[in-house]
């Protein structure tokens, strides 16, 4: 009897041994080497920074923040001419409301429906922000350039290679999918300021993998802009007059002190 | 901040519409400037009137023309209506408020009193005493150029108007320094019975979300 069952309890056991062999197993995919990561990462990447050289696109934008009462979204025309400016310009069937430029350590923008345009240098008005035009390339196009000592110890954190360096003090980090796309970007500056950029979405732009839907948070502010991009297009024109915005003659212009006072005001919004 | 960006979209937006509005019924013909003296004629007479839109612009990164088709209804005192089904842009403008459907937002923008008071800003143009804040200038047969008084920006805001062989608009022009010129071609007008105010409030598809601006 007792023979028996010992017997039966060894069936058992093999029996879920069996089936337990045959159901599916959760393992986990083997991690890329790294320096593979990194090597489809800048493949990818030279080929947005070429793309992004002359590029225009249809955008769509949503400012969003527990601090803000529900805010329309606007449509927009974004023009990139890498590798330092860019130029964004909200529109509607109806106007422009707003036309706003970066280029190098310039940038200008210009309210039609109040004629008022401001015009600033970052390195001469304290912005608190180098280089705006090169930035915004960067951010839009996800051409961030980590350095080559900084792969050396990228590591993965969950299913991302994430890769950190220091630029012009600020520390930077980027997540990057096993694809070789940045599904990530934070920055913070010395002052412990952080902005995050998350690659949400991509499509193939000219056989080019290319980001279409980004959400840029801004922690501090508990901000979110969601910005939807479509009809993602080359343009073939002439590049630097897209991305000049006029100040027209008789507009008002803000000086810094001025926009450091609004900005005060809004909170630094 | 908000709210100074929500002036700003509907400031941006709105002189179109206003270009276009009639006067209100009952004031004195003295008052309507010269180019809208046939569309409020005929306004009075019928109670609305309807006409296909062509919208032009110069594409500011490309250089081309854009065109967009749509329609235009007017209803006096204050009330116009401008589609696009292209987009399914729709946009209501009354003297108490108005709608503005974007689909491709995903949203619908109400007007409050603050904005149509900025929309009322425009709609002087067509209003009793409208000469006060005006000047007209009569450009050649069926063309006027009209300004903002006291307009200090050189070429400050100024819609061109052209008239049809009939006195009605066939084409606007409006210029803001700085921004792009629009053109507007107007063609087929019609003057059915007015449908009344509730036939130009636009009510919200439930898939859209409804942004109030002051």
């Amino acid at each position: 009897m007792r023979r028996h069952r010992a017997a039966h309890a060894v069936a058992v056991l093999l029996l879920a041994s069996a089936l337990g062999s045959c159901a599916p197993h959760l393992v986990a995919p083997p991690r890329l080497d790294p320096q593979r990561v990194a090597d489809r990462y800048r493949v990818a990447r030279a080929a947005r920074a070429a793309l992004a050289g002359a590029l225009d696109a249809e955008a769509s934008a949503w400012l969003r923040g527990d601090s803000l009462r529900d805010l329309p979204g606007v449509h927009a025309r974004l023009a990139l001419g890498a590798p330092g400016a860019f130029r964004v310009r909200v529109e509607s069937l109806f106007g422009v409301a707003l036309d706003f430029a970066a280029w190098g350590e310039s940038l200008a923008c210009f309210v039609p429906p109040r004629r008022l345009g401001v015009a600033l240098d970052a390195t001469l008005d304290t912005l608190g922000l180098r280089s705006p035009g090169p930035l915004g390339v960067h951010v839009l196009a996800a051409t961030w350039e980590p350095p080559d000592p900084a792969w050396a110890l990228a590591g993965y954190e969950d299913s991302l290679l994430v890769v950190r360096w220091e630029e012009a003090g600020d520390s930077l980090a980027v997540g990057v999918g096993s694809d070789g796309m940045p599904r990530r970007a934070v920055r913070r500056d010395a002052r412990g300021h952080t902005v995050e950029a998350r690659y949400r979405a991509w499509e193939f732009i000219e056989g080019t993998s290319w980001p279409v839907r980004m959400e840029f948070e801004d922690r501090a502010a508990g901000i979110t802009l969601v910005l939807k991009l479509g009809h993602v297009v080359r343009n073939a024109g002439p590049a630097p007059e897209r991305l000049v915005v006029r100040i027209p003659p008789g507009a008002e212009r803000l000086e810094w002190p001025a926009i450091r006072r609004a900005l005060a005001r809004t909170r630094g919004l | 901040m908000a709210r100074g960006a929500g002036r700003w979209i509907v400031a941006a937006f709105l002189p179109a519409l206003v270009l276009l509005a009639a006067r209100a019924p009952g004031a004195p013909a003295g008052d309507t400037l010269e180019y809208a003296r046939g569309l409020a004629a005929r306004l009075r007479g019928a109670g609305r009137a309807e006409a296909q839109v062509e919208r032009r612009a110069l594409d500011a990164f490309t250089g081309k023309g854009r065109s967009t088709r749509g329609r235009i209804a007017l209803e006096p005192p204050d009330r116009a209506l401008l589609e696009f089904p292209a987009t399914g842009e729709r946009v209501a403008l009354r003297g108490d408020g108005g709608e503005w459907l974007q689909p491709g937002l995903g949203q619908m923008l109400r007007l409050g009193p603050e904005n149509a008071a900025a929309a009322r800003r425009w709609w002087d143009l067509l209003l009793p005493g409208a000469g006060r804040q005006f000047a007209e200038r009569k450009l050649g047969p069926g063309r006027f150029a009209v300004v903002r008084k006291g307009d200090a920006a050189p070429g400050g805001d100024t819609a061109l108007v052209v008239l049809d062989s009939q006195g009605l608009p066939a084409r606007l022009e409006y210029l803001v320094p700085g921004a792009e010129r629009i053109e507007y071609r107007l063609s087929g007008w019609r003057f059915p019975r007015a449908r009344g105010r509730a036939a130009l409030v636009l009510q919200p598809p439930a898939s859209l979300q409804v942004v109030d601006l002051p």
